[in-house]
């Protein structure tokens, strides 16, 4: 054979990404399996003179499955047509776990798919004083086993020698001469049955295909119909035979495991549970949790602030070299202006996503993130979430982007919805420049009520008004959405361990390359449209408005006349056009029409409303946001002596950005994540409904 | 009544003898909690709801509900 498809399979937590980085390296990349969201983990590796193939599944507890990753696991394994059918699988079992762990191994191996065992983390398991006995296991299993550390690499060069043999030798040595576990009566009719009519020859497939035809996608509606007439006769009961199954499954594994291993209660058992005493305590686990998350988002801001200046700085640099060595065109306002601003719009959040990214992977190495999940469960349920929404919400802290996209793990199709309907109305990253101008136009900086600072607690209140408003659109939701599926906490609390650095470094690239391709794609669409609205208008408006300027203002220094064009050109351009026409929409709430464009630009990202105001109020090339507030701070009412941004209009604007879905990168991770156009749209009504509202009550309150 | 797992106090050891739930059973099972295995309530979550579980060589958390699917017998 000189290629070969090889898939890694196992439980969760068995360690198989760690194997699969391992054999795999850099060349990996991570895509959804065709018509699903489930993460499809692949990579290329070269094995003598063979390339191999490597599909990471995704970790399943077994061919019944209970989520959407187990089905997909369960519809490759059983349908040797799909694309994704391996000639080989890789088992990774946890030797510390290998009881449950051998549960899927028998039913892979029963399928007569061929097989090669890893038993990972024998590190562990020797250094808590067991012992092993490979031979009778490999006698068991029918297949190759593998003792194996993936954290040092110990033992990869045997499966590498296996994997050459089976390129060498073929399927024969690495499957079992016959099944381990024997049908019953009915279990035999109802897999002859599936035989009969669907053709699956093999009689442990077949017996599956008679527990899950019904869902199986890869099987016709008119065979289906048929097998659901005729399984009646056979008396098989899919549930009850699912569940004696398992139970004589595990009852053999039973009996052959004392002769493999010598088990006693392990150290880092113990020690997790001594963690555990502290880590998830009544008072001290919250308080922890708490102040954990209060330094991971200082470290965020702190730490993020340079390279994201370095990247703008650096966006702005080769902007303004582009202009200096490109001809004057359109075609070089819409590099510099539109894709190279919008670039530069996408990438400047990158270093928060990896501190981000890195923090988080580090808490799920670490096995921290499952107690989180246990601990908060019962809160969020009584908003209609999931413990694991808990993870989801707290990355929304810095981007609702990889919050949606993290909400995979949530197996309940309706708490999965709900978080991702939420999570942008955690305050993110993004608002915080807004935030910062408008607080700043609305209270004095030396005002201090205590010992604290005003700004800095009306900052703070518009977090919690993010927070509460979350948790209670999550209430509405759950009043509204019916689901008949069950929501399952059953969770494993793995045992606390040392992160292993290279997976961390692997999970931030990986989720940072799904950020820049994805959201990136449509930002620089959205900046491309933006920037042609912005510099185009009909006929020659453009051109009159800047000739008007070129007459009227000869007074000025070249900085403030340019300053003075740039915004008259805007007035006359789509996008002034635009405003001036939601312009009675947008009144009630206290905006102009100058708002207005800046609500349609920063409609891509919300932080482009603090760019937008910088040009609308004629600052020039240069974006500082202290110039733009003093602008804005001077800015009068139209035919009055009242500042434009009196206490009611800054706060009506505040609002306005604490609710409303200015965030295009959002809502296409919200329909790739829901596969439909109509989650993220009621996202988007739902949320500029509540900021609408929300703005006009607090506009009317206050003036 | 049977006693369930929801019935144990912290600290206390129980075999599983039984399953009431049929729908929760194959999560239970694929989870290892099989018959006669032996479990160990450690303690319950800070905000209630849930528990935290030692079996033979693992831990788990279940919320109250899956608790009271599985019926045990307090040794």
């Amino acid at each position: 054979m000189t290629s070969a498809k090889v898939a890694l399979a196992g439980n969760p937590n068995a360690g198989k990404s760690s194997i699969f980085n391992l054999l795999t390296g850099l060349r990996q990349k991570t895509a959804n399996f065709p018509g699903v969201t489930v993460e499809k983990k692949t990579g290329t590796f070269k094995l003598g003179t063979s390339q191999v193939q490597l599909v990471d599944l995704p970790g399943t507890y077994s061919l019944f499955p209970n989520s959407k990753d187990e089905k997909l696991v369960c519809q490759v394994l059983c349908n040797p047509q799909n694309e994704s059918f391996p000639d080989l699988v890789i088992y990774v079992a946890d030797i510390n776990q290998l009881e449950r762990h051998l549960l899927l191994a028998s039913q892979i191996i029963d399928l007569n798919v061929p097989t090669i065992v890893v038993l990972n983390m024998i590190d562990v398991f020797i250094e808590n004083g067991h012992k092993l006995e490979q031979k009778p296991l490999a006698n068991f299993l029918g297949v190759p086993v593998i003792a194996m550390n993936a954290r040092n690499g110990e033992g990869l060069e045997l499966l590498k020698q296996q994997l050459q043999h089976f390129l060498d030798e073929g399927a024969a040595p690495f499957t079992r001469a016959s099944k381990i576990y024997t049908f019953t009566e009915t279990e035999e009719k109802a897999a002859a049955l599936a035989n009969q009519v669907f053709s699956t020859d093999q009689p442990y497939r077949a017996k599956l295909t008679a527990h899950h035809f019904q869902w199986f996608e890869f099987l016709p509606d008119d065979l289906k119909l048929k097998m659901a007439a005729m399984l009646p006769s056979t008396g098989f009961e899919d549930i009850r035979i699912q569940i004696l199954e398992t139970m004589r499954r595990f009852a053999i594994i039973q009996e052959v495991l004392p002769a493999v291993i010598e088990t006693h209660t392990s150290r880092e058992q113990k020690l997790s549970i001594s963690l555990d005493n502290v880590l998830t305590h009544k008072i001290g686990g919250p308080v922890i949790f708490f102040g954990l998350m209060f330094i991971i988002f200082q470290s965020i801001f702190a730490l993020a602030e340079y390279p994201m200046t370095w990247i703008e700085d650096g966006f702005s640099y080769l902007g303004a070299h582009t202009r200096n060595f490109l001809p004057a065109s359109w075609f070089t306002d819409l590099l510099v202006d539109g894709l190279l601003a919008g670039l530069s719009g996408v990438l400047v959040f990158a270093p928060q996503i990896v501190i981000l990214f890195f923090f988080l992977a580090l808490l799920e190495e670490s096995g921290y993130m499952s107690r989180v999940v246990y601990m908060f469960d019962h809160i969020m349920q009584k908003f209609g979430l999931n413990g694991r929404s808990m993870v989801s919400l707290i990355s929304s802290g810095a981007c609702a982007i990889p919050a949606i996209m993290s909400t995979r793990t949530i197996g309940s199709w309706k708490e999965r919805i709900i978080t991702i309907m939420v999570a942008p109305l955690i305050p993110c990253s993004a608002r915080i420049p807004v935030y910062t101008v408008l607080i700043a136009l609305m209270v004095p900086a030396g005002l201090h009520y205590g010992p604290f600072n005003a700004q800095g607690l009306v900052f703070m209140a518009l977090y919690l008004l993010g927070i509460v408003a979350s948790l209670a659109v999550a209430f509405v939701l759950k009043l509204i959405l019916k689901s008949d599926e069950r929501s399952y906490l059953m969770l494993e609390l793995p045992a606390y361990k040392k992160p292993i650095w290279s997976n961390v470094g692997l999970e931030v690239w990986d989720k940072l390359l799904a950020f820049v391709t994805n959201a990136g794609k449509v930002i620089v669409i959205i900046s491309l449209g933006l920037w042609f609205l912005a510099s185009y208008g009909p006929g020659n408006a453009i051109e009159a408005a800047a000739s008007k300027v070129n007459e009227t203002s000869l007074q000025l220094t070249p900085e403030q006349h340019q300053a003075v064009l740039q915004s008259a050109q805007l007035e006359a351009s789509y996008a002034g056009i635009i405003g001036k026409w939601i312009e009675p929409a947008i009144a009630p709430l206290g905006f102009d029409w100058k708002i207005g464009i800046s609500l349609i630009t920063s409609f891509a990202a919300r932080e482009v409303f603090v760019g937008t105001m910088a040009t609308i109020y004629s600052i020039g090339g240069d974006a500082e946001e202290s110039s733009v507030r003093e602008r804005m701070a001077a800015e009068l009412k139209p035919g009055t002596s009242q500042p434009m941004y009196d206490t009611a209009t800054s706060m009506s604007l505040l609002i306005f950005y604490a609710f409303a879905l200015q965030c295009m990168s959002t809502l296409a991770v919200t329909k790739k994540e829901t596969n439909s156009w109509k989650w993220p749209a009621i996202q988007f009504v739902l949320m500029t409904g509540m900021a609408y509202l929300g703005s006009w009550l607090t506009y009317h309150l206050l003036s | 009544m049977k006693k369930t797992i929801l019935d144990l106090k912290v600290g206390q050891y129980a075999l599983v003898r039984q399953f009431a739930d049929f729908e929760a059973t194959c999560k239970l099972l694929t989870m290892g909690l099989l018959p006669n295995a032996r479990v160990e309530l450690i303690r319950k979550a800070p905000f209630g709801g849930a528990l935290y579980i030692r079996m033979q060589n693992h831990l788990i958390a279940m919320r109250e509900n899956e608790a009271a699917s599985v019926e045990i017998e307090i040794v």
